[in-house]
């Protein structure tokens, strides 16, 4: 299901109505009524999925339960498990895409192969729910979590509607806790929940889907774009998805508090990141977290030498990219971002030998952040483009194309500048802060979401990470 | 809690003055008078079987063909084409060619059979079509009901501000021009759907006398314009054959419309009627314009009412059965 609908909405209530009368909100009976919930909502697009989601939440239960019972055998218990999961993930996402890529060497050798491609259709957030069933096996086995006893709280983890589709991808160590915990359901917190729906809502269907058919038309006019036309092709598209996505996990995260639970933050003015490192710990947060956690460390992190680190940053980047989709443009976007933080890297590496302060050293906050910008932006002509020429000749013309407009208005620019201000503006102040401090700035923050989702929503489209 | 609370209040004010000054100035509802393109590829995408009717055609179907009743009588009449569904594929203003096409390339896998409601209009005139779209999700589905039913009670809803910001332009140049839209959309129990007529200052439309002008028009543009009217049989000629080579089977079928609305469509000359389109396609025709069978009555002299939807949709079962077999499967 959709968040930006009035389906979505009108189901919502009648489950606040079922809820929100319960005198304990963590009894079997009220997490049951969130699971059932959580399923319908999944259900909704296409109901044979919910045996996968069952699958999953079942395999990571019953790995706990084997390594809580059997120490011992904890390493095949875990191994099970990832084989299991990655097992599903892998073909529903990447069987054509395997099948494809070792295609390819065959026809080198001139050798005809007839590919056994599958016709089959990706489940929707699969990427998502596979990751939390693994944070939650992975954290049992390290010892850092006690395997739980129902299975009705593993279920609800892992399907959790608000996070279910296109997360955050939250922990086990943070949410299964609060399932014992008896939630804060103030009216302080409800508004605050509501508050952030009504922002996410703002975001995705006044921004994201008005900004869509632009960058849309751009991206298909490809060949006829200038330099600054393609920058402004890439800055909306950052736009976008920035919208997009940021927009949906403030809705989850509004969802999840306005039931009494607490899932993280996502994202954190990522424009205004002052480096690679800095952006990513800005950018799809729940994710870049859950890499570094679960691969980039146990790869060794940085504590191997300065040439592993490169390999494991690398490594990490690269799969982060394949994670976001079966595609060759997505690996690339993960490997210019992985050399970008191992070139950042180095450069640490070098200035660290340079005694301080630097000279000129005020500016170099600044110009950090428009290079890292700058940087990003271009990166996102990959992780659209349709295909490996139309990217190539897109970042061609970024450097080298006619310095004209040619398809791009002036509004455009305007509309990547804005938010590269409103990131600035995040960045040295806390919004946040800011509008719970001040009631008025609140309230009229509110009315304008409210008025401007009502008035100048665009065409609704699905949210961008839905396919991941 | 507060400052929501008040922005709530300052959203309604905000909201309600709109609409208010929206439907002070002639502003008129964002309802479709009749399927929307997401309900009609909904409908159109859920039979699996090829023992399925497609009653494809304008309004006049939309409007006037009853699939609850049909499937109910043509199981009474003899049971064993229970197995026979049928669907209101009626799409209000669209033009009969892209609207079948529409139909066939979304079934390509399972042909059933399309009964093809004619109408001079439909054929010769209208242009627009559903568009081509993906299959819509439950959710499209169901949201597209709910947006109907906001829309008829919030005039503003779903417009856009461009349409709004037009729309104030307009009324701010000078006097408004009184038009007819549509207001209120029914959707029957049956599977059908109407709306009624109303003139952007409140004033009801006479339907009848605006159908009849409407439709007069129509035909003298029809009439005026014969090589393309035939070019415009032709496409539908040829489409029609296509869905027949592709394992559809192909029945015409003109639906009644009220005597004065006879007259004027009977100027129609002889190489445009459904007789010479079902003999050119080698298809059967049911005729209930020239050989009307029932007593029925006409909500505005080119739709049938409610009832008599519902009367005439149980006559076309009875009429359909000789061509149907018990199952195509």
């Amino acid at each position: 299901m959709q968040f930006d609908s009035l389906f979505f909405f009108a189901t919502l209530s009648i489950l606040a109505g079922l809820y929100y009368p319960l005198p304990d909100k963590r009894t079997t009976w009220a997490k049951s009524l969130l699971l059932g919930y959580s399923y319908f909502f999944y259900g909704m697009w296409n109901p044979a999925f919910l045996l996968l989601l069952l699958f999953s939440s079942g395999v990571g239960y019953v790995t706990a339960c084997c390594i809580g019972k059997y120490p011992d055998r904890k390493r095949v218990a875990i191994v099970v498990c990832l084989v299991a999961n990655l097992g599903v993930l892998g073909f529903f996402k990447y069987w054509n895409f395997l099948v494809r890529a070792a295609g390819v060497p065959l026809q080198f050798l001139g050798i005809d192969s007839d590919p056994a491609l599958l016709n089959i259709m990706l489940p929707v957030g699969i990427s998502f729910f596979t990751f939390q069933t693994l944070s939650y096996a992975v954290d049992v086995y390290r010892g850092e979590l006690k395997p739980v006893s129902s299975f009705l709280d593993v279920a609800l983890y892992v399907a959790f509607f608000p996070q279910l589709v296109a997360g955050p991808i939250v922990r086990a160590k943070h949410f299964l806790p609060q399932l014992r915990e008896r939630p804060d359901l103030s009216y302080r917190k409800i508004g605050d929940g509501l508050f952030w729906i009504i922002t996410g809502l703002f975001l995705k269907s006044v921004i994201a889907d008005n900004v869509g058919p632009r960058v849309d038309f751009l991206f298909v006019k490809w060949y006829d774009l200038s330099l600054i036309d393609t920058w402004c092709s890439a800055g909306l598209f950052g736009v976008q998805i920035y919208c997009d996505f940021a927009g949906y996990s403030l809705i989850a995260i509004g969802l999840a508090k306005i039931l009494g639970f607490s899932i993280p933050t996502n994202f954190n003015a990522p424009y205004a990141a002052r480096g690679f490192s800095d952006f990513w710990g800005r950018w799809h947060i729940s994710l870049s977290t859950w890499l570094r956690d679960y691969l980039y460390i146990p790869l060794g992190g940085n504590r191997r030498g300065t040439k592993r680190t490169f390999i494991n940053l690398m490594l990490t980047m690269l799969l982060g990219g394949l994670w976001h989709g079966a595609s060759i443009m997505f690996v690339i976007w993960g490997g210019a971002h992985g050399l970008f933080l191992c070139t950042e890297r180095w450069i640490r590496c070098k200035l660290s030998g340079i005694p301080r302060p630097l000279p000129g050293r005020r500016y170099l906050g600044p110009v950090a952040v428009m290079l890292t910008f700058l940087t990003v932006t271009a990166s996102w002509i990959p992780f659209r483009a349709q295909s490996p020429l139309q990217c190539v000749l897109m970042m061609k013309n970024l450097v080298a194309g006619a310095w004209s407009f040619n398809l791009a208005g002036y509004w455009d620019v305007v509309v990547v500048g804005l938010m590269l201000l409103f990131h600035l503006a995040s960045r040295y102040t806390d919004l946040r802060v800011r509008a719970k401090e001040s009631r008025i700035l609140r309230a009229l923050t509110i009315t304008a979401c409210i008025v401007g989702v009502y008035f100048f929503s665009g065409r609704s489209s699905e949210f961008i990470y839905f396919q991941f | 809690m507060k400052s929501l609370s008040w922005a709530l209040i300052l959203s309604a004010l905000i909201i309600g003055g709109v609409e208010l000054a929206y439907r002070s100035t002639g502003g008129y509802p964002s309802i479709q008078p009749g399927w929307t393109a997401t309900e009609l590829a909904w409908m159109v995408d859920r039979p699996t079987s090829t023992n399925t009717i497609y009653v494809v055609g304008d309004s006049r179907i939309g409007w006037g063909f009853s699939p609850e009743d049909f499937d109910d009588e043509l199981k009474r009449i003899d049971p064993e084409h229970r197995h026979w569904r049928s669907v209101n594929a009626g799409f209000a203003a669209s033009g009969l060619t892209p609207l079948v096409r529409f139909v066939v390339d979304r079934k390509s896998e399972v042909p059933g059979i399309l009964v093809v409601g004619y109408s001079p209009a439909a054929v010769y005139h209208f242009k627009t079509a559903p568009e081509s779209r993906s299959a819509p999700t439950r959710q499209e589905f169901i949201d597209e009901k709910l947006g109907m039913f906001v829309a008829k009670y919030l005039y503003t809803f779903s417009w856009g501000w461009r349409h709004l910001c037009r729309h104030f332009t307009e009324s701010a140049g000078g006097p408004e021009k009184q038009i007819a839209k549509w207001y209120n959309r029914i959707e029957y129990r049956g599977g059908f759907t109407s709306a009624s007529l109303q003139w952007t200052d409140g004033r009801p439309v006479n339907v009848s006398l605006y159908q009849l002008t409407y439709y007069e028009r129509i035909l003298d543009e029809i009439i005026e314009n014969l090589p393309a009217a035939e070019s415009a049989r032709d496409r539908l000629v040829e489409v029609l054959k296509d869905a027949q080579e592709k394992g559809w089977q192909v029945i015409l079928l003109r639906y009644p419309v009220h005597e004065k609305m006879r007259a004027i469509e009977s100027r129609l000359s002889k190489s445009l009627t459904m007789e010479r389109i079902a003999s050119e396609v080698g298809c059967s025709a049911l005729d209930y314009v020239s050989t009307p069978r029932i007593e029925l009555t006409s909500a505005d002299t080119s739709h049938l009412s409610s009832w008599s939807a519902r009367v005439v949709s149980r006559q076309i079962a009875d009429d359909i059965l000789p061509y149907l077999s018990p199952t195509r499967d």
